[in-house]
């Protein structure tokens, strides 16, 4: 357990298989509660990651890379600037929303907290309210004799 | 429309799955008793001492979706594969009944793309809070194998999805035909413990439904399971890497009774002409995921309750409870406004919690309110309530507004702590009626009530009010300063802007107030003179700050005042007072050794000299010399050795040059510094300083 070499293999949605030291994934909510378990021997446990596929998980990787073993308190401004430093291609691209979704599952907290604050810029950027329904494509299905109409 | 399909889909599924189970022969009458076998559908879980678990389960069926059904046949397979005794099916059951507590139907109109039943499975678990979460703990700490309800779910989650993908067709009347199925698959699932699949090595033939041997159920395998289910192990490997005890019990039976082909092969063909397995033959990269997930749900025998959702699209994810909980925290509450039009999903989380909307004053608009009908109108008075807001705005309020509040609006004379009112040509009578209902207000601001009179204030006020605004309404002038002395003795803060307001005013301050009072602003009074400083400095000595911001008569002598008698001023604001000089500056920086706001914006005649005061004072931490257009470079020579000054604003500066704003960088823990419409700042100065100040946010 003291090896910091251990690797742990994890099998993307798009059935390759990655080895990531364990010292990474420790970063990982969900990898380290199933690490955790005494059932899983060493080296021969696979661990499934139906929803990130290989793009993500590298991503997922250098963000563990960047952010350290520290449990360093970085407020979410800092955060999201770490990731558009150590991610530079998400910027334009709509990889951030699947990126967020891995981190979600992964429950890494500090990356999750990076894309959700960007999201959350992202619909500041957002005029209207059609405008943020389109964005994430969400249906505005709140009728028009709800309990209350808009107030502002 | 889409979600009921999904529905449809898995129920069949899991129909077809207990069809496979039953030929498996994996009910074991004489292992559990009683009722395991009967197909009730209350779904009886013998099994277990975990009846009412079940029963709730089942009731969870029969009111959302067939998932409880469907996980629990999942869990029962993960069990058979990771050799666990029946406690673990109790602990899967437990789990399983706690996750899925009664589901709010809404949720199946609400998906967009998703299966309810991931829904009601997986977010039951999310919405409450970690308690739920902790109830599933308790299970697995009493046994080896936790519940792997999650990871059963998000399986289905994801064949769900696929199904929804791929297929449209679907019969909602086997709805119910298909939940009975459930329950007899989960009775028969509970009776099916692993203990036997670990024991029994026999590999007699799994046959369908005809010819099973009754006592001697075979060792399920993933194969076998995967194969019910249509779906296809990945690659050429012949068996996924596990290294769990049961899946080692489950090769070691293989060998001995038979290569995992011949098992395969013996296994009745899954329906081809079924829609569940068409679609998954269909879409291989989803069987593959699909597969990837059985695989894990064989590994993972340990999977806590805490295994996030599978997710698989980003509209799911914004549609995920414990995603949107945390997502909204990072939208101020004036943002989430919007956000709680989006969709009813997200309206009903952000309604949810008072948290989302602390900070925030609804203010409505009379206007407005009056088209409304009346009941629409109390009801949106009850949601402010609902939301947890204490305060209430209203802008341009008649006398019958008010009175509309007062009848319609019952809840606010215990919940409504703030009100203010602007633009309003409410009179004294409806102020004195409102104020009268709001038995809890104790936070006042009126602005621009053009009708209200001084009699009207001697009349409202309530010795309740410890904050109290009058800013912009014509008939407010001395004795309304009069009033407010005599009435409010509690009163914490008193802002005033009225024109008329002279010196006098000001001597109704007694030593009443002097205790209480500590916040101070008079704004654009231009009456005011060194006199009414003189009776500030009297009765009010406690004051902590202190605003006479467009107080154009003050001159230097009443700074001195200032400076010598309120030595607990901690904010003093003189902007827009033109006759202020760098004497004043001297005195505020001998005397007033506790102040850390000072704003001196617009005082036209400091200079570097004032400035060089002004830098001696270590307890300053916010200044703001806005179009003080006198102070050159020399003078920031002074202001960078003010360590502890964190907010800095020279804008509209025109003496300052780029090389001496760059000295700036001097100080270290300045957090803002506005250089906005000052011509000296260029780009490249902008650049220097953000380089050389990282934490600090610099405003062009």
């Amino acid at each position: 357990m003291a090896d910091t070499q251990k690797l742990v293999s994890l099998r993307t949605c798009d059935n390759v298989l990655h080895k990531v030291p364990e010292h990474l994934t420790l970063q990982m909510r969900t990898i380290r509660n199933l690490l955790s378990c005494k059932i899983f021997s060493d080296t021969d446990t696979v661990i499934p990651l139906p929803n990130v596929s290989s793009q993500m998980l590298e991503f997922v990787i250098k963000w563990c890379e960047a952010i350290g073993p520290g449990d360093k308190a970085l407020g979410s401004m800092q955060l999201s600037t770490l990731l558009t430093a150590t991610l530079p291609d998400l910027e334009e691209s709509e990889l951030v929303y699947d990126l967020m979704k891995a981190a979600n599952y992964l429950e890494i907290e500090s990356l999750l907290e990076a894309t959700t604050q960007h999201v959350a810029d992202e619909i500041n950027n957002c005029n209207s309210l059609e405008s943020v329904c389109e964005l994430f494509g969400l249906e505005n299905d709140i009728g028009p004799d709800d309990e209350e109409g808009e107030w502002w | 429309m889409s979600s009921i399909s999904a529905q449809g889909v898995v129920e069949r599924a899991s129909a077809e799955l207990s069809k496979r189970i039953n030929g498996l022969g994996l009910r074991s009458k004489h292992h559990h008793g009683g009722s395991s076998s009967s197909p009730s559908p209350t779904g009886s879980n013998s099994s277990n001492s975990n009846t009412a678990t079940s029963n709730s389960t089942s009731n969870v069926s029969t009111s959302s979706s067939s998932s409880s059904g469907k996980t629990s046949v999942m869990e029962r397979v993960t069990n058979a594969l990771c050799g666990g005794g029946n406690s673990s099916n109790s602990a899967a059951t437990n789990s399983n009944a706690n996750v899925q507590t009664p589901d709010k139907p809404s949720r199946g109109s609400v998906s967009v793309g998703q299966s309810p039943c991931l829904t009601a499975a997986t977010t039951p678990q999310q919405t409450q809070q970690p308690q739920q979460q902790q109830q599933q703990h308790q299970a697995p700490q009493q046994q080896q194998l936790a519940p792997t309800s999650p990871i059963p779910a998000a399986h289905h989650t994801t064949t769900a999805h696929l199904m929804q993908q791929q297929q449209q067709q679907q019969q909602v009347q086997h709805q119910h035909h298909h939940q009975q199925q459930q329950q007899q698959l989960q009775a028969q699932m509970a009776s099916s413990t692993l203990i036997n699949s670990n024991h029994h090595m026999v590999m007699g033939t799994p046959t369908p439904p005809a010819g099973i041997p009754l006592g001697a159920p075979p060792t399920p395998t993933v194969k076998s399971i995967a194969k019910q289910m249509n779906i296809m192990i990945p690659g050429n490997n012949p068996s996924p890497t596990f290294s769990t005890m049961g899946m080692v019990a489950a090769q070691k039976a293989t060998a001995g009774g038979g290569t995992p082909l011949q098992m395969r092969k013996q296994l009745p063909n899954p329906h081809l002409h079924h829609p569940y397995g068409m679609a998954v033959a269909a879409g291989a990269p989803g069987a593959a995921q699909v597969s990837q997930l059985a695989a894990a749900v064989n590994q993972s025998t340990l999977i806590l309750h805490k295994h996030p959702p599978l997710i698989q699209s980003i509209d799911a994810l914004l549609l995920d409870d414990r995603f949107l909980n945390r997502f909204f925290q990072y939208f101020s509450p004036y943002e989430r406004r919007v956000l709680a039009q989006v969709c009813i999903k997200w309206r009903d989380i952000l309604y949810r919690s008072p948290r989302y909307w602390s900070g925030l004053l609804p203010t409505l608009q009379c206007r407005e309110l009056r088209q409304m009908p009346g009941c629409d109108r109390g009801k949106l008075y009850n949601s402010l309530i609902r939301r947890g807001f204490h305060a209430l705005g209203l802008v341009g309020a008649s006398d019958e507004d008010a009175l509309d509040v007062v009848h319609s609006f019952p809840l606010a004379s215990k919940h409504i702590h703030s009100l203010s009112l602007r633009c309003s040509s409410i009179s004294d009578r409806g102020l004195e009626t409102l104020l009268d209902h709001l038995q809890s207000l104790f936070e006042l601001e009126l602005a621009g009530c053009n009708e209200v009179t001084e009699a009207g204030l001697w009349a409202c006020l309530t010795p309740r009010i410890v904050s109290l605004s009058l800013a912009d309404c014509i008939n407010i002038a001395d004795e309304a300063v009069g009033a407010v002395a005599q009435l409010l003795p509690s009163l914490y803060e008193f802002s005033l802007q009225a024109y008329h307001v002279t010196d006098a005013a000001l001597g109704y301050f007694s030593p009443k107030q002097s205790h209480s009072l500590s916040i101070l602003r008079l704004q654009s009074c231009w009456e005011l003179t060194n006199h009414g400083i003189v009776n500030i400095v009297h009765s009010l000595p406690h004051l902590t700050v202190l605003s006479l911001s467009g107080c154009s008569k003050l001159t230097d002598d009443g700074v001195e005042l200032i400076a010598e008698n309120l030595q607990k001023l901690r904010a003093l604001d003189l902007s827009w007072c033109p006759r202020i000089t760098d004497a004043s500056l001297e005195y505020i920086a001998c005397d007033l050794n506790q102040l850390e706001e000072l704003t001196l914006d617009r005082c036209v005649h400091i200079t570097d000299i004032g400035v060089g005061y002004i830098s001696t004072m270590l307890s300053l931490t916010a200044l703001f010399l806005r179009w003080c257009s006198q102070v050159r470079d020399f003078g920031l020579q002074h202001l960078c050795s003010m360590r502890n000054l964190q907010v800095l604003s020279l804008a509209g500066c025109p003496l300052l040059t780029s090389s001496g704003l760059s000295s700036l960088i001097q100080l270290r823990h300045l957090q803002e510094l506005e250089l906005t419409n000052c011509p000296g700042a260029s780009h490249e100065l902008f650049d220097y300083l953000k380089e050389h100040l990282p934490r600090c946010l610099i405003i062009e």
